[in-house]
């Protein structure tokens, strides 16, 4: 379905993406990385918005820079909003679907259907400037899906939606994956993307760090270094019981008006996570509070980095 | 075609704003504001000689219709046809459409040509009935013909223009208006060929009822060309194509990114 052969894009002397190749079967794909990864910029490669400065892009067995045939078959929902705010949903969607090569009366038939099954029954007459950011983005994806395009692409879709607009929109586009279409979304929250699909591609720094399965990226998270931050009674013991069980790569104690503060940094987070339920259960230890300093996506991005450089 | 039918009609819509409204009066406005001021000097003053009524209200007209009102208004609609999608970021919803940049532009261009000519149209129909020409409606023949071409040249040059330097659109269509088709377009040489104004200057002469001492005067002489109405009519049309060509291909070749978007 899409194919990068050493694809390399420069704006200027400003990395984008640095030497990525894929290639990605027709499916479920979750586009993982910090902002300023280069997220945006493979996504503009792959609707041929971007042309790569050294490489090869194909979607669909067809280059995708000014390809007329290949954007019937492609749907966008861009991360930005960038709607027209003086017309209502309904015209919007149903002008795009004109471009689209639609006389204007499927068209406009078309996107009432589409603006309906998005659940924009209620708004999708009055002008955009009054939705709210669930409304944008529902409608957003009934321009992008409205043509029944094979490959779906979507830059945060979830971004900026209110719970209920989280589920509604996650719902819709499990349908859609249901339906055996191909889509390709572009998040830097994981488990946004992991309700969706349980295939990854992980990229920072404009590079492609590791590709998998939810579960594979999990245990990614806990084989990189991490901090593990605990406030405890006796810090001392704690932390020597960390280091008889070879769990603790340096620890750092330091004393806290409630107790001490342990800085555990370890290479096996899972293992010492269950180890410290045992110890605090068996030993003498009143633990106050206990949190990873960097469990967010952005510590595995940059450990991957470090190994990338060989630093790690 | 139903792509282009569509850009065009929800541009016109668009268009059709208070804001924007109120500058297509101006616009339409001007001719008749000039009209009205000569009517009234002419009034307190000495009145223009009958013999040289046509031709100077023929100069007046020239100037004020296809040279200021329709090059005016379709600078405002054909300069900042991709600046503005790229300002409010719609640009990416366009252009991943089939053929989008194409019928994007050609839809904008026809939406520019449109309003400017309606706008010199309304103008110059008021301003010919105000005025006390002797050939009125040879005058106003000539000015509406002039004004459409002026209206499909000068679009395509600000397309051209606005897809080179998008972020400069107004700034670059303007310079180019007064370095280009004002200064270089009145120079006696080659490149005066290229310009819009020559060709028009050399339309309205053979069109209009001009009196011998303008037509004969050493200025004329240099500023217009020798060829027949249709020579300068075809040579006006390809310039358009090839602006209008230039245009999309400039669109078509340059990288307008949601990066580049944000930083307009």
């Amino acid at each position: 379905m899409i194919h990068f052969q050493n694809v390399t894009k420069l704006y200027g002397r400003v990395l984008g993406v640095n030497d990525i190749t894929l290639e990605l079967p027709p499916g479920a794909y979750g586009l993982l990385g910090p902002n300023g990864a280069g997220k945006s910029t493979m996504l503009n490669l792959l609707i041929g918005q971007l042309k790569p400065t050294r490489g090869t892009v194909t979607v669909l067995g067809q280059s995708p820079r000014n390809n007329a045939d290949l954007m019937r078959q492609i749907g966008f929902c861009p991360g930005f909003e960038g709607m027209y705010a003086n017309v209502t949903g309904l015209d919007w969607v149903t002008y795009l679907l004109e471009m689209q090569g639609l006389a204007r009366k499927p068209a406009r038939q078309l996107a009432e259907d589409t603006l309906i099954e998005v659940g924009m029954q209620e708004g999708m007459r009055r002008p955009i400037a009054g939705y709210s950011r669930g409304m944008r983005q529902r409608t957003k994806l009934a321009q992008a899906i409205a043509h029944s395009p094979e490959l779906l692409i979507l830059d945060e879709p979830l971004s900026g939606l209110d719970p209920i607009g989280r589920a509604h929109m996650t719902e819709l586009l499990r349908e859609w994956i249901r339906k055996g279409r191909s889509i390709i979304i572009a998040s830097h929250v994981l488990h946004e993307v992991e309700a969706l699909t349980q295939s990854f591609l992980l990229i920072s720094g404009g590079r492609l760090l590791a590709s998998g399965t939810a579960t594979e990226v999990h245990e990614l998270l806990f084989r990189v270094p991490m901090e593990i931050q605990i406030r405890c009674s006796d810090g001392r013991s704690l932390a020597a019981m960390a280091i008889k069980a070879g769990l603790a790569d340096s620890v750092k104690i330091t004393a806290g008006t409630v107790g001490d503060c342990v800085q555990i940094s370890t290479h096996n987070a899972s293992e010492l996570s269950a180890e410290l339920v045992r110890w605090i259960r068996v030993g003498d230890q009143v633990v106050f509070e206990l949190r990873t300093a960097d469990d967010s996506l952005q510590s595995l991005f940059n450990s991957l980095m470090k190994i990338h450089r060989g630093e790690l | 075609m139903s792509a282009l039918r569509a850009v065009f009609i929800y541009e016109w819509k668009r268009s059709l704003t208070f804001g924007r409204m109120i500058w297509w009066l101006i616009m339409a406005g001007f001719p008749c504001l000039i009209t009205a001021l000569l009517i009234w000097i002419q009034s307190t003053e000495s009145p223009i000689p009958l013999d040289q009524r046509d031709s100077i209200w023929s100069m007046i007209y020239y100037i004020t219709v296809p040279c200021v009102c329709t090059a005016m208004s379709v600078l405002l609609t054909a300069g900042p046809a991709i600046a503005s999608e790229l300002e409010q970021r719609s640009w990416v919803y366009l252009a991943t459409r089939p053929h989008g940049i194409f019928y994007l532009l050609l839809g904008k261009y026809a939406v520019a040509v449109t309003w400017g000519f309606t706008a010199a149209l309304a103008g110059l129909s008021l301003a010919v009935l105000l005025c006390n020409a002797e050939s009125k409606m040879q005058i106003w023949d000539a000015m509406a013909r002039l004004s459409l071409l002026s209206a499909l040249g000068y679009a395509a040059v600000f397309l051209f223009l606005g897809a080179l330097f998008p972020r400069r659109a107004m700034v670059f269509c303007v310079m180019y208006t007064a370095v280009v088709e004002v200064v270089l377009g009145a120079f006696p040489a080659l490149i005066n060929r290229i310009t819009v104004q020559y060709r028009l200057r050399s339309l309205l002469v053979q069109w209009v009822p001009l009196s011998d001492d303008v037509k004969n005067s050493p200025a004329m002489e240099y500023a217009i060309g020798q060829g027949s109405p249709m020579a300068h009519t075809f040579w006006l049309l390809l310039l358009t194509l090839i602006f209008l060509v230039a245009a999309i291909a400039v669109a078509r070749l340059k990288e307008f990114t949601a990066a580049s978007e944000s930083d307009l």
